[in-house]
């Protein structure tokens, strides 16, 4: 005969559970975690959008500086210019999606609702934060390329064909390494939080509501991607016209 | 600066006296891939920062477990969400097993470890005897979902019990 658990002696238990009742907690221990640094996923997301906006402007006074030091041929002018309007809009777009974080966490929001709030980031803004965060890489070996002409051969030496296929090849790999190690982590963070989100609509969410955000989030970071790489080969090309 | 303080005092003894929810879902989350340790402290903070928001309309307990919860939910590094059958911890090989359980709690913190993050939080607010419609605002489902849901869950938990015996 099968013996049925009776769920009272298990609630009956837990309500008074001794340990529970325990002042583990002293006041200088909660004082100390007040004054501690979150590890959240929202924690993650805001320090990894801080830490490329800090990056993307060491590279744009670097490249400004040869502005000032430097006397630049037309071309490394132009080369420049370019790079730093780029990352000056890379840092805009930072901060805009820096502002869009998920905020005043848990006050108003019930499990659901903040479950879906962190996926609604992650999904339209996050992920071309990470393709931006991606973009500091090639960034960052166009610059020091560019100082290292200037300073060994006083400006830019006469590229031919082969030199822009290894200097674009170089500068897409670089990228794509970049957005794959990125994309990788964060995917791998906000599948969790899916999982939940599936695990609490239950019937409502079906599998096919999160296998549409996944294909959307995909075709966010192919649209972002193509559209890095068709402004690169058109950049290249310019500068070899001129 | 002295409003700061104030504040600030409030809070600690609010949570000071509530210490038992911390305590709680800690120990229902805090296994494998999160410690209790990081996880006290990132409730602990996340409550503090969003204090100012906390209107005395609802219990301060109430409030607490939301946010506490809110918190484990959303916590990734390294948890998971379906625990292995073969891999689950049990108090015996459990990596912070300081505190001194009754053998009904044993049984049920081993349980627990099998369930969905979601599925704790449910598991939890019932054992605090919270009622159905609490359950469903905090979770942010229908009352009847909850219903049902709880007893999908205990009877799982029946069967997990029932194998460890």
């Amino acid at each position: 005969m099968k013996q049925e658990i009776n769920w009272n002696t298990y609630q009956a238990a837990w309500k008074n559970e001794a340990s529970f009742k325990d002042e583990k907690l002293k006041k200088e221990d909660i004082q100390l975690y007040m004054n501690s640094s979150s590890r959240s996923l929202v924690s993650q997301f805001r320090k990894s959008i801080m830490l490329d906006i800090g990056l993307k402007t060491l590279l744009l006074m670097a490249a400004i500086i040869p502005f000032f030091t430097f006397d630049l041929q037309t071309k490394l002018f132009f080369i420049l210019v370019t790079l730093s309007v780029l990352m000056l809009a890379g840092i805009i777009h930072q901060f805009m999606v820096l502002h869009k974080i998920p905020d005043g966490m848990l006050t108003d929001a019930n499990i659901q609702e903040w479950l879906n709030r962190l996926c609604t980031f992650y999904n339209k803004h996050f992920v071309k934060s990470l393709l931006n965060s991606a973009c500091s890489s090639p960034l960052f070996f166009i610059v020091g390329s560019m100082h290292y002409l200037q300073f060994k051969y006083g400006g830019l030496r006469p590229l031919h064909l082969d030199d822009f296929i290894v200097l674009g090849l170089g500068i897409i790999l670089s990228f794509s390494l970049s957005a794959i190690t990125q994309i990788k982590n964060g995917n791998r963070s906000i599948h969790e939080i899916e999982s939940s989100l599936e695990a609490i609509k239950n019937d409502e969410f079906k599998a096919i509501d999160l296998l549409f955000i996944r294909n959307k989030r995909r075709k966010n970071i192919l649209i972002v991607s193509l559209a890095f790489i068709s402004g690169l080969l058109l950049f290249i090309w310019l500068v070899s016209r001129y | 600066m002295h409003g700061n303080k104030d504040i600030a005092n409030e809070f600690m003894n609010l949570v000071q006296t509530h210490q038992g929810i911390l305590h709680k879902v800690c120990f229902a989350y805090g296994n494998q891939g999160i410690s209790r340790e990081d996880l006290y402290q990132e409730i602990v903070l996340q409550l503090w920062k969003s204090f100012s928001g906390f209107k005395a309309q609802s219990k301060f307990s109430t409030w607490m477990y939301r946010v506490a919860l809110n918190t484990a939910i959303s916590q990734t590094r390294r948890s998971r969400i379906f625990v292995d059958l073969a891999k689950a911890p049990t108090l015996a090989n459990d990596p912070e097993p300081a505190i001194d359980l009754s053998e009904e709690i044993k049984q049920l913190y081993t349980a627990i470890c099998y369930l969905n993050k979601v599925e704790k939080a449910l598991v939890l607010l019932w054992l605090e005897e919270l009622s159905y419609e609490e359950i469903a605002i905090t979770l942010g489902i229908s009352v009847k979902n909850v219903s049902v849901r709880l007893v999908r869950i205990k009877k799982k938990l029946a069967e997990i019990l029932k194998s460890i015996e």
